[in-house]
């Protein structure tokens, strides 16, 4: 029962990076790697800043900043300087190791032994380690869905969505594309870097490492709510990214205690979102409505 | 009448410079007065999209000068040139966005031009002027506003299209064989409806076509395109004259390359 309620709490953490990740490659229709650089960032900037005093939610914030920062470089790759995506993100993810190492201190690691978090300041209230977890990964979630539900239903919103939906018709709408995606890499990134600070936060470190898989993580969320919810409504979208993410945690942890070793876990988790990939494609799963091809 | 659209020794090549160069448009000259409804026809590859293209800023030019009233518009980028120039494609798919729903893909037409800001998209105004344009489609698609636009057929979609691209009554109007994808029924009725259009905002209008028929009947004026050059320029009582045997008889023998002087003065008089 705690396992599955921890599943849960994480979950709810992890949940932003995948909606992170639905901003680029679903809203915006871009394949973008930057996160295995802009994940650590968040967690580094956040930790870092916290270490040397600043209050965790300023950190908070200013870790998702940092990530803007990164997704407005990446955005300018991309649009201005007209490098394909894939390559934009693996130039952002590799030059963001030095840039990450370096707000480490050019360590490897950095412990947040003795300083407050979010949720030590939970649980100096006398709440419990998990259920400061749940707190903060659900108020964070809310707030990211209801500000982007507002936002994607406002006129530059909607903008984005036309620019990462159909490009011609956007531009013919006099629509200014570059900049549209630009925003979009800027919202992605700023969000997989609160991700980033919050995990820190709650496992108490940050790692130059821990970014490794976090594509496969934002990925297998966002394609498991849509083979089993097929949301329409981007609001009903961004909350059944939530629970696959969810979902996906549950199965995370299920086979960790069904004995697969912590070591063979990327392993496990790509094996996960290649099955997840291929579940749209089996005809006895498809509904009566066509399925969402997978990109 | 009053020009509207000038195009004065326009040049466009593609892969200038290599083996592969094509020259499309060569020494271009077309002339829009305010009000025209002007059919293109020509054979495939001639360069009619190529022209399109150019007047709407996807592509640039080499040479030569484009203007609209008495705006340079070469400089200015396809989406500058979208507030003045309204645009329907072939592909029925290309003018809308297909997960954006109907009431959105019109809000992203009916801002055309305009800054965009952090207000609502759709308030209940915009929808009640969504509705009123929609009944004029006579589709039944204002009972439809809040439906992806992917569950439409394509004619409906290329109904939209038309519809979104003179929400704002463009300057000008560019229509790319906008009914050639549709089955002949759907194609009447889209036809029926830029012409209803086209009347209702006497809206300026190049329609490229491969239908002599509708490049016969409709429009006050027809081009024809060859090599990258009008080949035949035909208005006012000389184009009710026009029938399809006449045009094909045309179209063939410029296939042949053997369009005869006296056929272009005759043709262009
Ligand atoms: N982006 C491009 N790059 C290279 N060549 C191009 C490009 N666009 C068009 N062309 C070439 O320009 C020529 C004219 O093409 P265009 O599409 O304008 O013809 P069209 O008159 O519209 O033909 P159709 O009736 O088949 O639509 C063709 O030879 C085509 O290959
Ligand atoms: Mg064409």
């Amino acid at each position: 029962m705690d396992i599955i309620f921890s599943s849960v709490a994480q979950g709810l953490l992890w949940a932003i990076l995948a909606i992170g990740v639905f901003m680029t490659y679903r809203v915006l229709d871009i394949a973008d790697l930057s996160a295995e650089g802009t994940f650590p960032l968040g967690a580094a900037v956040g930790v870092s800043l916290i270490v040397q005093g600043v209050p965790p939610v300023a950190a908070t914030i200013l870790a998702m900043v940092a990530g803007m920062l990164a997704g407005l470089i990446a955005g300018i790759l991309h649009t201005k300087m007209k490098i394909p995506a894939l390559l934009t993100g693996i130039l952002m993810l590799t030059g963001l190791y030095s840039v990450n190492l370096r707000v480490l201190a050019n360590r490897a690691n950095l412990s947040l032994a003795g300083h407050s978090t979010l949720m030590r300041t939970l649980q100096a209230a006398g709440v419990s380690r998990l259920a400061s977890t749940a707190i903060v990964g659900a108020i964070s979630i809310g707030l990211v869905v209801l500000i982007l539900t507002w936002f994607f239903h406002t006129e530059v919103g909607l903008s984005l969505r036309a620019t990462g939906n159909n490009e011609i018709m956007a531009e013919a709408n006099s629509i200014n594309i570059n900049l549209m995606k630009v925003l979009g890499y800027m919202l992605g990134n700023g969000l997989i870097a609160l991700a980033g600070a919050l995990i820190a936060q709650n496992n108490g470190y940050a790692d130059v490492g821990m970014g490794t898989g976090t594509i496969v993580i934002g990925l297998a969320s966002v394609i498991i709510s849509e083979v089993l919810f097929r949301p329409k409504k981007i609001a009903w979208h961004l909350l059944v990214i939530a629970i696959g993410s969810i979902l996906y945690r549950l199965v995370i942890d299920l086979v960790l205690t069904l004995g697969v070793q912590p070591q063979d876990l990327k392993l496990f988790s790509a094996i996960v979102l290649a099955l997840v990939l291929w579940l749209p494609e089996l005809k006895w799963l498809q509904g009566k409505e066509e399925s969402r091809s997978v990109k | 009448m009053t020009m509207l659209l000038s195009i004065e020794n326009v040049n466009k090549a593609f892969g200038r410079g290599t083996i592969h160069e094509n020259c499309v448009l060569r020494d271009f000259n077309l002339v829009l007065n305010t009000g025209d409804f002007v059919s293109v026809i020509g054979s495939n590859g001639t360069g009619k999209t190529t022209l399109m293209n150019c007047i709407a800023g996807s592509y640039g030019v080499d040479t030569g000068e484009i203007r609209l009233g008495d705006m340079v518009l070469n400089k200015q980028p396809a989406r500058r040139r979208a507030k003045y120039i309204g645009r329907v494609f072939q592909n029925p798919s290309t003018g809308t966005a297909s997960d954006l729903t109907i009431a959105e893909n019109m809000a992203i037409a009916w801002r055309r031009g305009m800054r965009s800001g952090l207000g609502r998209s759709v308030d209940a105004n915009l929808r009640a002027t969504f509705r009123e344009r929609l009944e004029f489609l006579g589709l039944g698609l204002e009972d439809r506003l809040d439906v992806p636009v992917r569950y439409l057929s394509g004619g409906q979609r290329q109904a939209l299209s038309l519809l979104m691209a003179t929400l704002r009554q463009p300057k000008l109007l560019l229509l790319d064989e906008h009914t050639a994808s549709l089955d002949p029924n759907t194609s009447l009725q889209v036809m029926e409806l830029t012409d209803r259009l086209v009347r209702e905002y006497r809206q300026t209008t190049l329609m490229i076509t491969h239908n002599m028929q509708n490049a016969i009947q409709y429009g006050n004026r027809l081009i024809m395109l060859h090599e990258g050059h009008v080949v035949a320029d035909v208005s006012g009582a000389e184009k009710e004259e026009l029938t399809v045997p006449l045009l094909v008889e045309m179209f063939r023998r410029q296939a042949n390359g053997d369009l005869g002087l006296s056929d272009k003065v005759v043709l262009t008089a």
